[in-house]
């Protein structure tokens, strides 16, 4: 909770400096804003490391192999930086950009998911023939 | 969490505004350009670790 408040009070501050920046400087205030993207990514890495270590302790309990969950963790990871990439982007009045991310990120999802397709499509042709 | 990041390079983008300003009114046109390129230069070079720490972070976390 208290992370929460922290980062939350970060960014909004963040962005107000942002806003008063970018009358001289807009480079600077978009500068400012992937500062603090990183710099609250970087804060939350105490929590996360702590939620995949019981994500990865809970496949080991159910018994599921940890290869079926590697491309999912991957996905996830891929999602974070493309949602903050095309953000950045956007913020930047690029949008074509933000796109760009945002298909380079579907299609980096989908090869990180391949593998699994690949083993649901064996099981399926094991059954019909 | 790095605040003090943050706060200087909202220092520098305000210290870059000013000077921008101030070359532009005296006829400078040319060195207000390099002013703002020096400053992003900086600003950059200030956020390439923290930027290469977070995807390290996000390749070591998610498995990659």
């Amino acid at each position: 909770m208290e992370q929460v408040m922290q980062i939350t009070l970060v960014c909004v501050v963040t962005a107000l400096l942002a806003a008063a920046v970018r009358r001289g400087a807009p480079e600077a205030a978009l500068l400012l804003g992937l500062a603090a993207a990183v710099a609250a990514l970087l804060a939350l890495s105490g929590s996360l490391r702590e939620l995949m270590g019981f994500f990865s302790e809970l496949t080991a309990r159910a018994g599921v192999s940890n290869d079926l969950f590697v491309p999912l963790y991957k996905t996830v990871g891929i999602a974070l930086v493309v949602k903050v990439g095309t953000g950045l982007c956007k913020d930047a009045g690029a949008a074509a950009l933000a796109s760009a991310v945002e298909i380079a990120g579907a299609v980096c999802a989908l090869l990180v998911a391949l593998p699994l397709l690949e083993k649901a499509m064996n099981v399926l042709l094991e059954l019909m023939g | 969490m790095d605040v003090d990041l943050i706060f200087r390079i909202a220092a520098i983008g305000i210290l870059v505004a000013v000077l921008n300003q101030l070359l532009v009114r005296s006829g400078r046109e040319e060195q207000a350009m390099m002013t703002t390129l020096a400053g992003l230069v900086v600003v950059l070079m200030m956020m390439v670790r923290q930027i290469s720490d977070l995807f390290q972070l996000i390749k070591t976390l998610f498995g990659f």
